[in-house]
């Protein structure tokens, strides 16, 4: 693993702490680790902010204020 | 075997990176340990980045009454992030909210739970809905999920859902997937011999003879002793098959294992199996790599 791949892994909050266990992957597999990490990264980021913003839509009105309130803490 | 590992560890590291298995690329062609450790890091990595996040949503599922939060959970959340939420909230709540969802969200749910990182919801969780979510994952053909689980679970809750689990090939399947060496030595030693003996009978019917082998490759000496005795106690077409599954799949390391740690009643009744003569020839070359006894190695020849 080079110096680029494992600040693109720290990029990618990997910890460092697992970070030495990849040193056994090629660069390859660890180029091909990097861009399914991102990729499921900006999927979860995605999949999240459409969970906040469905439940908030769908609240009582109610309780939208106490949970905007902490989704915006 | 280390084929039927490494496959289950691709599976377990796409469904982490939310992809199939054969988009893995240069990933797919590591060993099962890289594999293993690159899941470890991406599932550090996926929950790290968007912690705060999955600690708000629990937070809010927190303020909803019960039933408005499965709802919500079901609907928004989705079950791969309902997996990673859960890992933030307090096992009282988990619980609550997993009565009020259906089995089938659960058993999804539990694809992308993290059992070390959810440990304590898991024991939370009552014997009856462990066995129920056990029954739709098998049901779905989930054991690699199953024996992630069985690290997390208490003895008693395993012996449930073992119990609850008619076909014994399932045990085996589930069993050859535990990582935890030995946790599988306590699953298998709550085992009396002819429920045993009935997953030996479903290894040869079902073509699982590298499971069954495998499963106990690095378990303790007594316990590969009483598995390979209970081979050799099985009937002749069983014992025979795992002789043909040997020859044909290169299980003969693993069967020399066994043979080593089989009393001489065993033995004889193994060698006596022994029909064809490219059987003796492999077994024994299996443990003169092995470096057994000559007198051991000749005997199965005579």
């Amino acid at each position: 693993m080079n110096d680029d791949q494992r600040a693109a892994l720290r990029q990618a909050s990997v910890p460092d702490a697992d970070l030495d266990s990849l040193e056994t992957l090629n660069t390859t597999a660890v180029d091909c680790l990097i861009q399914r990490l991102e990729q499921a990264q900006d999927w979860q980021a995605r999949e999240l902010r459409s969970a906040m913003d469905g439940m908030l839509d769908a609240m009582p009105r109610l309780l939208r204020g106490p949970v905007k309130k902490l989704f915006e803490r | 075997m280390s084929a039927l590992l490494e496959q289950a560890e691709r599976l377990k590291l796409a469904r982490v990176l939310g992809c199939e298995v054969d988009e893995l690329g240069p990933l797919g062609d590591c060993s099962a340990q890289a594999l293993r450790a690159s899941r470890h890091a991406a599932s550090n990595a996926l929950f790290g980045r968007h912690r705060s996040l999955f600690s708000k949503l629990a937070g809010a599922t927190r303020l909803l009454p019960t039933k408005l939060s499965a709802q919500f959970t079901q609907k928004f959340i989705g079950p791969t992030l309902a997996g990673r939420v859960a890992s933030e909230m307090e096992p009282k709540q988990a619980l609550a909210l997993s009565e009020r969802l259906p089995t089938p969200f659960l058993a999804q749910v539990c694809l992308s739970l993290d059992p070390g990182r959810s440990e304590a919801i898991i024991q939370a969780m009552p014997t009856a809905l462990v066995i129920d979510v056990a029954r739709e994952l098998r049901a779905n053909d989930e054991h690699i999920v199953m024996a992630q689980f069985a690290d997390a679970l208490t003895d008693e809750v395993v012996a449930a859902v073992m119990d609850s689990i008619d076909d014994p090939g399932d045990l085996l399947k589930i069993g050859f997937y535990i990582e935890s060496k030995p946790r599988l030595e306590t699953i298998i030693s709550a085992m009396d011999d002819a429920r045993l003996a009935r997953t030996l009978v479903a290894a040869d019917q079902q073509g699982l003879w590298p499971e069954a082998l495998a499963m106990v490759d690095g378990t303790s000496e007594s316990l590969r002793a009483r598995m390979a005795n209970l081979i050799a106690a099985q009937p002749d077409a069983v014992v025979r098959g795992v002789l043909d599954a040997a020859d044909r799949e290169g299980l003969w390391p693993l069967l020399a294992d066994a043979v080593t740690q089989m009393d001489s009643p065993s033995r004889e009744r193994l060698a006596a199996l022994l029909d064809q003569p490219e059987w003796v020839t492999q077994l024994q070359a299996a443990l003169e790599a092995q470096g057994a006894d000559p007198a051991m190695i000749q005997a199965l020849g005579s």
